[in-house]
Formats: C-alpha cells, structure tokens, sequence
C-alpha cells in the first residue's frame, strides 16, 4: 500500500483522493460479450492494474436531426474490471482429480494440460475419425476467440456445433418471411419511428446502450407502445401498455392486420409489390402455381398474377419487386388450363390470407390474447398511418410457435408499408461483414496481393454462379457461395447432435409436449428429412459415431443447454473421453470438465467485437494489462495445442487420416498451418490484417487502421460487406444518415432471398399445409412440461449478460443475486407465498428450487425465471433449465424448399425455452 | 522501361524484384519518387556530383516525362566549394545528428504527425508489409524516413502498373492516396519549413519545397 502524497510531498487527504483517481495509461476496452453492443469505454491502468473504467461516450452524431449512439455504456460493461481477479477468475490450467463435477482439481503446467489435450485429440481422430471431436460454438469473446478455435477444428476436420442452434437467437419466422432472419436497421433509426412497437423485448433491460433512442423517439412526438404479458421496465417509458397472454402474440398482431384489412387501410400498392400475397395458387391443393405446371420448359419458381388491366394471367416478374405496365389482382378466383390440359381454379394467396383472418377478428382474438377489441383497433389504424418500427429482441425465437408469431407480426408491417424506409422495420438482430475476418479463413499469406487473390476468386466464382443463375441478386449469390463453403466446412446443425447423442430422442418424441398438429411422432419426420437428404453432409457427428472429445470455448452450455443440463451429464458426458473447457471463469460446465484451461479476458489481450449494425461501428478492445496469472488468449492456447498435436500425432504414428469426408489430411505441420507458416502469429497483425482487407473490401473507411481503432476507439462501417449476412441489410449505407434495411427492397425493387422472391406468405410445402401453418394463424404454446398451471417466461436479466457477471460482486450487490421466480401476487397469494419464500418449481421434467419474487407487475399465470443463473447457484445444480424440455418443432427439419435450407447461423432445428407449464409450491423453511 | 530499385526497403517474400514494364503516366511517378528517394539518402561521391552538376532536377524532370500532369521542378545545384564529404556532414547535421542543439529538420515523419511515434512507426511498417515490403535489414533506416517513405510510393505506383488484376491495380492506387493523405503531405510542409529557417543548404530547401509541392499535386492526380 502506498502512502498517499499530496502535490507537494506532504501527506494529505487530498492527495490520497488525488492518486487514487491518477493513472498511468489510458486504453479503449469493450467487452465482446454477447449483448453485441461493443460499448466503446476507456480504461484506465495504474501500476499494471486496471483500477477503473468509463463509458467512452466517442461516437460523433451521424445526422444533425438523429440523437448520437452515446454513451453506450451499461452497468455490467462498467464493472468488467471488478472481473479480471474475481474469486471465479481462471487462473492456471487445472485437471480433474475427483469424479467429475466433483470440484477436485490439481494444477498442472500448459505443457502437461496441452499434452493431455492432445493425446486425447489425436486418439479419437485414430480411432473414431476427427468427427469425433466436436466444438461448441460461442458468440461470446470476440472475433480472435472464433477465429482461434474455427481455424483449428477447420484443420483437423472437426465438427463444430452451429451457435444459433445452441441459443436459439434464430426467428424462423423472419427467414420463413424475407429469406433471412439479420435485418435490423442500426439503432439511431429508431429515432425515426413515429410509432415504436416494444414487442418481445425489454430494451430497458436488455439493450441499456441503445434504450435512449425509444425516449428521445417519445419527446420527438413518437408513441411507443409495449406489447407484453408483464409490465415490464421497458412499459414504463412507453405511452401505452397492452397486456397481453403470454404466447398469443400471433393472435394479436393477426387482429390488427384484419382490422386493417376490414377497414381497407392497408397499403394495396407495397401488398402488391414487396409480398407473395398477390401471386395465384391452386385453389384446390394451396400450392402455388408454377412455371412447370403450365408448361414443362417453365422454372419451377416461376410465379403469377392475375393482370387485371387485361383480364389474363401473366408471368410475376422474377428480376425486380416493382410493378409496371401490369396492375395485379389481390382478390377473385379465375380458371387456367395447365399442362395436362385440365382446367384447375385459382385465387391469390391475398385470398387464403383474408379466410384466415377472418378467425381473428379483434372479437374473437380477444379471448385467445386477452387484449380489448377497442386497443386493437385503434392500434391497427396507428399502424396503417405511421411509420412504425417493432423493437423486437431474441425473445420470439425461444417460443415453440415463435415463427408463427414472428409471421404474424411481420404481416402487420406487411399490410401497413411498414420496412424499407426510415423508422420502420423489425429491430431484431442485424450482423454485418466484417470482410477481413470472412478473408481471413482463406489466407495464406499477409498482405494485399493475397487478398486480391481471394477477392478476384471470390468475383469469379460469383460470375460463375450469376451465369448459371443470371436473374439472382446479389444477396442470393452471396448466399449460394456461402452454402456451397459448408460442404466442406465443420458446421453441424446441433439439434441433431442432441438428438442422437444427447438423449434428447425420447423427450423430443413425447406427443403430449409437442404440437398437437404434428400426424406423426417426432422421428418420424427426424428420419424422413435425413433420408431425403435435407440435411445431407451436416448431420455430424452421425448416428454411428461417438463424440470422444468435446471442447467448450467461451461458452457454457452446461448452464445454458435447453432441456437442461441432465441430457448432457447423463448422456453425453459418458460417452466422452476428455472435456476440455477454455474459459475466464470457473463457470458451470468448466465444473464438469477434464481439464480446465485459462483464458485472457478483455483489458488483457487485443480483440475485435463481432460486426454488427446496431451501432454500425467496430469495436476494439486493446491490451490494457497483462492477463491475471497464466491466462493465454484463445489464438495463443490454439496455436500450442496445434503445436502439440502434431508432436502427438508423430509420436503416436497417426499422422495421416481422412476426414469425414473421406478427404486425406495430415496432422504434420499442424502448427505451421495455424499460423499460416508464421504469418499470423501475433494477434496485433492479424487484427491489422481484418482491418486492411476490409478496407480493401469497402466495409470500413479508407485510411482505417489499428492505430485508428486506438486514436478513437471504434470506426463506423461504410458498406455491408461482400458476405451474405452483411448484405441481408439489402441498404446503401450512407455517411450522414442512420441505417435504413431493406430500401434495396423498396426504392430499387431488388427481390428478397426467397422461393417466390417476394415476402412470402404461404410456405406451401406439405409439412407445413399439413400443420395448417403453410399461411400464419395463432397456435397455443404446446403443453410443455405437462399439464399445470403457471406458464414460465424468461428474458434476459438487467444485471448480467447470461451468466458472465454473475461472479461480479459489485453488481451483486444492486440485486438480490440469488435465483429468483416472479410471481403475480394472486399466485403468490393463492399458495401461500411470500417474498423472498423458498419455493419449488417443478413439472413432468423436472423441478428446481429458488426465492420468490412477488410483485403486481407480473400478470397471474405467469412466471418468470430471468435468464443467467449458473446451476451450481441451486441445490444440486437443478435450475430452471430443468423444467424446459427443450423442444424442437418439427417443421424446421425442412429443408431444400426454396430459402427453407441450412444457412450457418441461419435455418436450421432450434429449441425451444420458454412457455413450459409449471407448478410452484412454498417450501417450508 | 522502367526498372524499380529499392534501398531502404526489401520485397517481403518471393514476389519478383526484376519486373520490366513499358514506361508510362505510371511509371512516371514511380520514377520521380524513385529520384526523390535517392535525393534525401545518405549522400555518397555520385550524389555529390550529381547535386554539384545540377542534376538532381534534371533526373527528376527525365523521369517525369510522361507525366499525366504539369509540374515544375525548378533548378537547383550546390556550390561547388562544397565538399562530398561537407555535403554529407550537412546531410547528416540537418536531418539526423544536428548541432548540438537538436536536429534543425528531423527526417522522420514520426517526429512531425504528433502522438506516439513507436506506434506511427509500426503503422507504417505494417502498411508495407500489408503491400508486400519490409524495410531492409542491411539499410536498417526506420521506416518514416523521408526516403523509405518515397521509395514505398515508387514501389506502389510501379505495382500499380504492373499490377496483373485490376482489382489488385485499384488496390495500390487507393494505397497511395491513403499514404500520401495520411503520412507525406501530413508533414512535408512542416519539413520544408524547418530546412529553411535552418539555414540549410539551397539544394536541400529546394529538394524539401520541390518534395512537399510534388506530393500535393500528385494526391490531386491521384484523386482524379
């Protein structure tokens, strides 16, 4: 301890305040967790310790007349230094010496954790094939910590476990809709809404960095109306609050757009345009009419109208959105002769959709959703008039019917004119491309000749592409060139890893937990889609091979694993001969594993956050201090262990394999290859290296450098990218203005990434005409859990991002940081419980114990678990995720329908978590 | 046909170090970098003579030629009472060692931009290498120096020319704006300046003025 000093040498309580608050170096730092907002803040470091940090508050206003981004900055992103020494801090490698999960550890030296690490890999490579060994993917850490562990499981042909499938961020229902799920217009647009929908979210809690713009919308004369079964945080900054049954929002929005279309307010001209709605179907069969159905030279994506100017059918046009020298029909039936020569009746999927909502008339949604007749029309007509955006966070896609809400509401914006110009849209996730990471993966050298290499490869394959498909936009290029990568990629759909390994097989099939619709049980339609090959080459590691070796980076799915973590501690833990887990922190399933190894956390190693648009800028974390013990950064852990494996792989003689398939690799120069034979061995180059190619590439500005990133701490994005997620913002971005997805769609009639290249309404394949889901309706959460009484929600926690700064005890002590239930006072009431109770939750899954939290601001039936409690928090680690069966809705197993089909981070089986029946008893203390 | 040599830098790697390609508005420019490059190295016996004969203007009006824009470089010779080896003392007094009281014009443009100049340095050295250059291990001079700094614009102007894609072309291009931009014209002015109130001698202060006019015009030809 030093004695405080004042300025002049002499001892003083001044100058004890004074040299508390001095430092000797100040660096940017954000934080790469999985908020994405990548809040820029200064870092302030003393005597090698990072002794505070502060909000940024950097970024300039990019339009006089939009509020800036500032500060970007939360509670939890203020406290991430109390973290670096944390008494959950990793420190050292360690390995299991006890049972697993035991909690007995030793700590052993890298090379010995590397070693064993190593043996293992090399092992299960011999002897089940590199397959064997499967990555968890994380969107947590940063792009160095991805890069780290994607490069390695690529070079030795491992399987990596698609991310969206683990957290099911994913709304199906935005990619069943626009052919893609990432299109949210960056967060300053928000400010240009005239009505603002807080539906599905709780920015107040869940997006702090950017909750301003929703109240400077509200001065600027915005109305902002939440759309929710609690009243939430976010409730009490909006003018109007609608309560409404948890899981009926499909209901609801489909309410409004009757009334729209009852009172003939909605925008005919964008219907016609921009949505499949328009285009002739089969009266008999729903499906709509194709090219080849009328004549066998015709596409089979080939689409119609029915041209009322001159009374005949013609020919939607596939190469733009917009309508000209043609004034096509919403309603009526007509007859056409097709190729056989029979004459079949047609009307329009307008039609189909009219018969539909006419079971929701705000009457008869009333009762299904719970919110007067009298909100849902004078919120329909605000719609139809205002410019509306729909605040919408990754709620929707944790429901079982998610999909169909998430049509339902893009229908009201449908119907409304509601995407494509400013303040409107659906503000969910938007990722942009970040061109020198998607490079990256491809060099082999540094430098800008490699990259025109790549790029004129990349240019050429497009050509290619655009001459077998000449009419395709460029987002569908984009898109076919990313799919044609997988196949020779690591990615697997997890969902069928869960189902195949860990024991997820009889939940899945349980008929009373799924949707009534389903005509067969759940494997059926499992085995049915395998067998036709709609998942072929993904479904990995297959039915006949063991995982061996399973590797957690940057990610818990002990904690976070639908369906809870029995499947994986009973099933496939088992089955596993090492689990290696590379974290910050003695999380949960760092608990459960082999061998533990220490990564550097951010302030303590250099990084890049994900690119995504909210902010529309990239952030940057620099080196601040040196990492608390023996902690390595993920690039510096992967290259040893690449190093070491070679070393094993000679030593074992299993230097040659082939790989899933059948391809020969060689373990040989596996460390050189890492490094690209020394070329990215320290992470400041490559990072400069991401930042020159996007440069190159047009994503960020000329001129942008490292030293840029450390002058200023983030750079705005000047394009989308040439990669299929950054392009699905389908915008031009502009210097002075917000960004605005979609007007490609709108101003320039470019065609969405879908089967009809529209906004498509009716998914005509047979699973989902046989789910009577092919056009939306409103489907009750299936009886999830069994039959009782609370219907358990979730949602993201105020004072922690998943389970990241659960270990801080700053933040610990603004919240009463134990595992909580809320529940409505007449629940509490009814079972006798009071706040702060002990109770127990349980269903026909499983059960939990934890306080309770009662309040009025939850609406009796409904319970909610926030989402971030670590399970070691709970008596014999059984936490919430113990009652949610994790369930999978069978109609995502399709695939090969038009934009129905894999896309990595995209369409794929994703579970659900929320909306499971439950039963909630006090426990007497 | 034009034939680039570098001193202060080296080819990173195994691209070809020989290319011949006809002279051109490209070239050009590479050419005059080339010269200027050559005026602000070490002087040796040759610059000597060069400088005394009044040379330096001429090789750099040679190499210009084909220049796409008018540009005038003047004339300018030293005094043939001053010695190689006076040349050279001045060279090294003026923009490396000084008087005793401080270097009059510092060479380096770290010196002049502001900030942390290790960090401009590894900006720089990272910007050649991204281009496919190191600085030379023999030459060892730091890469903000005046001259490694313009044998870098020859080099990208000349892999401009020769460059086989156009994309690649494009590349360089926009890479000698960005340089331009962001490190020579940033402190050349300053450069100049300081030369001139340095009691410099007249070659140098018409080398320096000749150098930072030079770089304007050419990110204006460059821009357009």
């Amino acid at each position: 301890m030093t004695k405080p000093t004042g300025d002049a040498g002499v001892d003083t309580v001044e100058g004890g305040y004074r040299d508390k608050w001095s430092w000797d170096q100040v660096t940017f730092g954000t934080h790469c967790l999985n908020c994405l907002a990548s809040c820029p803040y200064r870092v302030y470091v003393k005597d090698g310790e990072v002794i505070f940090e502060e909000p940024a508050a950097l970024f300039e206003q990019v339009n006089p007349n939009v509020p800036d981004m500032n500060p970007m900055a939360c509670q939890k992103g203020s406290a991430w230094s109390q973290q670096l020494d944390g008494p959950d801090r990793l420190k050292y490698p360690m390995r299991r010496v006890g049972e697993r999960g035991e909690g007995k550890w030793e700590r052993i030296s890298w090379d010995e954790a590397l070693q064993e690490v190593a043996e293992s890999i090399v092992e299960a490579i011999d002897m089940e094939g590199p397959e064997s060994v499967v990555f968890e993917e994380t969107v947590e850490g940063g792009l160095l910590t991805q890069a780290a562990y994607l490069r390695f499981a690529s070079l030795i042909g491992a399987v990596t476990l698609d991310a969206q499938g683990l957290i099911n961020d994913f709304p199906a229902g935005h990619h069943i809709t626009f052919g893609k799920f990432s299109c949210a217009s960056s967060q300053d647009d928000t400010f240009n809404a005239e009505v603002i929908l807080i539906w599905h979210s709780n920015p107040a809690y869940t997006s702090i960095p950017y909750a301003h713009f929703i109240t400077e919308a509200r001065y600027n004369g915005s109305s902002v109306v939440t759309i929710a079964p609690d009243y939430s945080a976010s409730a009490v900054i909006s003018d109007q609050y609608l309560p409404i049954k948890a899981g009926t929002d499909a209901a609801f929005a489909l309410a409004m757009c009757q009334v729209m279309v009852e009172e003939n307010i909605f925008n005919r001209d964008f219907v016609i345009s921009q949505t499949d709605l328009p285009l002739l179907v089969n009266t008999s069969t729903r499906r709509f009419l194709r090219g080849n159905d009328l004549d066998e030279d015709s596409p089979e994506d080939q689409f119609y109208w029915w041209d009322t100017d001159s009374d005949a059918m013609v020919e939607a046009p596939r190469v733009s959105l917009q309508v000209e020298g043609v004034s096509p029909a919403l309603e009526g039936t007509w007859t056409v002769k097709i190729l056989d020569g029979s004459e079949i009746e047609v009307t329009t999927v307008w039609e189909l959709m009219k018969t539909r909502l006419q079971d929701y008339t705000p009457e008869l949604a009333e009762p299904i959703c719970g919110v007067n007749p009298d909100s849902i029309r004078q919120l329909a007509r605000q719609i139809a008039e205002k410019r509306t955006k729909i605040v919408e966070g990754f709620n929707t896609p944790k429901y079982f019917h998610g999909d169909l809400m998430e049509r339902a509401m893009i229908l009201v914006l449908a119907l409304s004119g509601n995407w494509g110009r400013k303040g409107t849209g659906i503000q969910g996730l938007a990722l942009a491309g970040l061109d020198g990471y998607q490079i990256f993966g491809m060099k082999q050298e540094r430098g800008v000749n490699e990259t025109a290499r790549i790029m004129d490869g990349i240019d050429g394959a497009m050509d290619q592409l655009r001459e077998m498909s000449p009419d395709s936009t460029e987002e569908m290029l984009g898109t076919e060139l990313l799919l044609r990568g997988i196949a020779a990629g690591t990615a697997s759909p997890p969902a069928f890893f869960h189902y195949y390994h860990c024991g997820y097989e009889e939940t899945w099939n349980n008929a009373a937990w799924q949707d009534p619709a389903m005509k067969r049980p759940f494997d059926d339609y499992l085995q049915d889609a395998v067998r036709r090959g709609w998942w072929g080459g993904l479904v990995k590691p297959g039915p006949g091979t063991d995982p061996t070796v399973f590797i957690s980076v940057a990610t818990n799915p002990i904690r976070r694993q639908r369906g809870g973590s029995a499947g994986l501690l009973e099933t496939l833990w088992p089955k596993l001969e090492k689990i290696v887990v590379v974290e910050n922190r003695m999380s949960s399933t760092a608990l459960q594993a082999d061998i533990v190894l220490p990564a550097a956390m951010q302030y303590e190693r250099k990084n890049l956050q994900y690119a995504i648009t909210h902010s529309f800028n990239l952030g940057f974390s620099d080196k601040a201090v040196e990492p608390q013990g023996e902690a390595k950064t993920e690039w510096e852990i992967f290259h040893l262990l690449s190093q070491k494996v070679a070393e094993v792989a000679e030593e074992e003689d299993c230097v040659e394999y082939l790989d899933g398939r059948r391809q020969p690799r060689s373990l040989e120069a596996l460390g050189d290859q890492f490094t690209a034979q020394g070329n990215f061995e320290d992470e400041e180059v490559i990072i400069e290296e991401w930042i020159a190619d996007s440069v190159e590439a047009g994503t960020l500005p000329r001129g942008a450098s490292l030293t840029t990133l450390r002058e200023k701490g983030a750079v705005r994005f000047t394009g989308l990218g040439l990669f299929a997620p950054g392009l699905s913002l389908a915008t031009d971005v502009k210097p002075d203005e917000p960004v605005t997805a979609f007007t490609w769609h709108v101003e320039k009639g470019v065609p969405f990434p879908t089967l009809t290249r529209r906004a498509q309404f009716l998914i005509d394949h047979p699973w989902f005409a046989e789910a009577d889901e092919d056009i939306v309706r409103h489907k009750n959460p299936p009886q999830m859990g069994g039959d009782y009484p609370l219907l358990l929600t979730s949602g993201h926690s105020r004072w922690t991002v998943h389970a990241s700064a659960m270990g801080n005890k700053v933040l610990a002590e603004t919240h009463r940081a134990e595992p909580l239930i809320v529940l409505s006072l007449v629940d509490a009431k009814e079972r006798g419980i009071e706040d702060g109770d002990l109770v127990g939750m349980r269903n026909d899954r499983g059960s939990a114990k934890l306080r309770a939290k009662v309040t009025g601001r939850v609406r009796p039936g409904q319970a909610i678990v926030y989402n971030g409690w670590e399970p070691h928090m709970f008596e014999n680690w059984q936490g919430p995720n113990q009652v949610e069966p994790g369930m999978v809705k069978w109609l995502h197993l399709v695939s090969r329908y038009g934009h129905l089909r894999y896309v990595p981070f995209g369409w794929q089986p994703v579970p659900a978590d929320r909306a499971v029946y439950i039963e909630v008893e006090k426990i007497a203390s | 046909m034009f034939v680039y040599s570098l001193d202060g830098l080296e080819i990173d790697g195994d691209l070809a170090n020989d290319i011949e390609i006809e002279d051109n508005e490209i070239t050009a420019r590479s050419g005059v970098y080339q010269v200027l490059g050559q005026i602000f190295s070490v002087p040796d016996g040759t610059d000597h003579e060069l400088a005394v004969e009044g040379k330096w203007p001429e090789k750099l009006r040679e190499a210009a030629s084909l220049l796409a824009f008018d540009f005038d470089f003047g004339v300018a010779a030293l005094a043939s009472s001053v010695s190689a080896e006076d040349y050279q003392a001045e060279y090294l007094r003026l923009f490396e060692i000084g008087d005793g009281d401080g270097c009059p014009a510092p060479i380096y443009g770290g010196l002049y931009t502001g900030g942390d100049r290790r960090k401009q340095m590894e900006e720089v050295a990272r910007f050649f290498e991204y281009f496919g250059l190191k600085t030379s291990k023999e030459d060892k001079r730091p890469p903000d120096h005046l001259a490694t700094e313009f044998e870098f614009m020859q080099y990208l102007a000349f892999k401009e020319a020769a460059s086989p894609s156009p994309r690649l072309g494009g590349s360089f291009h926009r890479a000698q704006e960005d340089f331009l931009e962001r490190q020579l014209i940033s402190w050349l002015d300053e450069f100049a300046a300081k030369l001139a109130a340095a009691d410099a001698l007249p070659v140098y202060i018409w080398a320096s003025r000749t150098a930072a006019e030079f770089v304007k015009a050419d990110l204006q030809y460059l821009q357009s």
